[in-house]
């Protein structure tokens, strides 16, 4: 009798700790995915951002905001999603980003009552470069970004999302929360001003 | 060239500026992102091993609930030093609007009552 508890006891801690242990592996595993599917997307995200606000710092912080979403809300997800996911929540917080800096050179324009600097200071980038002194300058890197910058917001994260990220037209919809016809039409437009730019200089 | 054509060669070509602008990120940009995202995988694993204490916080408070419940809710067994009334009963009078002066001296105003009729 005594020998039969002590067994079936003994039998069900082996049980909780192979448990424990299975689910301490699936959570190491899983870590392990994610670190290689942040460490493969993190660069090309912080180029994405950095496109989008022309400032280094501004676009590690979004970065840092779209990684610490992803991670607390859908790290438990298929790795499979993960993708779209973090394209979706970057979108979403460049977007963020543009509407607020927009809103603050509005007010920063209403108390200076100087309109023409806080339009320039929206447009400028880091190297205060035009397209064509940077194209001049032979910087072909900068001078493509100072290009991408020049087209609107939602045209250049739909453009670097299919020309660069590789996503299809239905998943840039998701990933920007729009239209399929809504991409096609930033797409034309965004590869017909980049294609007429470049010819030009 | 077929149009389609360029347009692929164009895009490839943008691509590749791309990619190469990645290889040429500078050190402190890339120790920041590499700090980033330990951080945020250092959250990860601590957002996974908190779900053991919520899951075992969520039976605690299964447990706790179905006790007091047990407990507190008023049964139809009689109240102990009073034969006449039941929990149930003794719970009303508790919450009445009326004072407990008025149930004290229950027997009192029917007795009064009984003799006006009278």
């Amino acid at each position: 009798m005594f020998y039969s508890c002590y067994d079936s006891l003994f039998s069900l801690e082996y049980d909780e700790s192979r448990n424990s242990g299975n689910q301490e592996i699936a959570i190491l595993e899983n870590s392990q995915a994610l670190e290689k599917f942040l460490s493969d997307m993190e660069r090309r995200a912080f180029r994405r951002a950095q496109i989008a606000t022309g400032n280094r710092d501004e676009a590690l912080d979004i970065v840092q905001d779209a990684m610490f979403a992803l991670v607390s809300k859908y790290a438990n997800k298929s790795p499979a999603d993960w993708k779209l996911l973090f394209h979706r929540i970057l979108t979403r917080r460049i977007i963020d980003w543009h509407r607020q800096s927009k809103l603050r050179a509005g007010f920063a324009s209403w108390f200076a009552h100087d309109n023409a600097d806080a339009e320039q200071a929206d447009y400028e980038d880091e190297t205060g470069l035009s397209p064509e002194q940077s194209w001049s300058l032979g910087e072909s890197l900068q001078a493509l970004d100072v290009l991408l910058r020049d087209l609107p917001l939602r045209q250049q994260q739909v453009f670097l999302l299919r020309a660069w990220e590789g996503l299809s037209e239905k998943e840039t919809a998701r990933a920007m929360s729009c239209t399929v016809g809504t991409v096609k039409t930033h797409y034309s437009r965004a590869r017909t001003y980049l294609r007429q730019r470049l010819q030009e200089t | 060239m077929h149009e389609d054509q360029i347009d692929q060669q164009f895009v490839k070509g943008i691509k590749q500026e791309l990619d190469r602008s990645c290889q040429q990120l500078d050190a402190a940009t890339l120790s920041r992102l590499n700090r980033i995202r330990h951080a945020a995988l250092a959250s990860s694993v601590s957002l996974m091993g908190n779900w053991g204490n919520v899951f075992a916080s969520a039976i605690f408070s299964v447990v706790l609930m179905v006790v007091l419940a047990f407990y507190l809710v008023p049964s139809d067994e009689l109240v102990p030093g009073n034969p006449n009334l039941t929990e149930l009963e003794a719970m009303e009078i508790l919450s009445d609007e009326e004072s407990l002066d008025f149930y004290q001296d229950f027997e009192f105003y029917q007795w009064l009552s009984m003799n006006e009729d009278l």
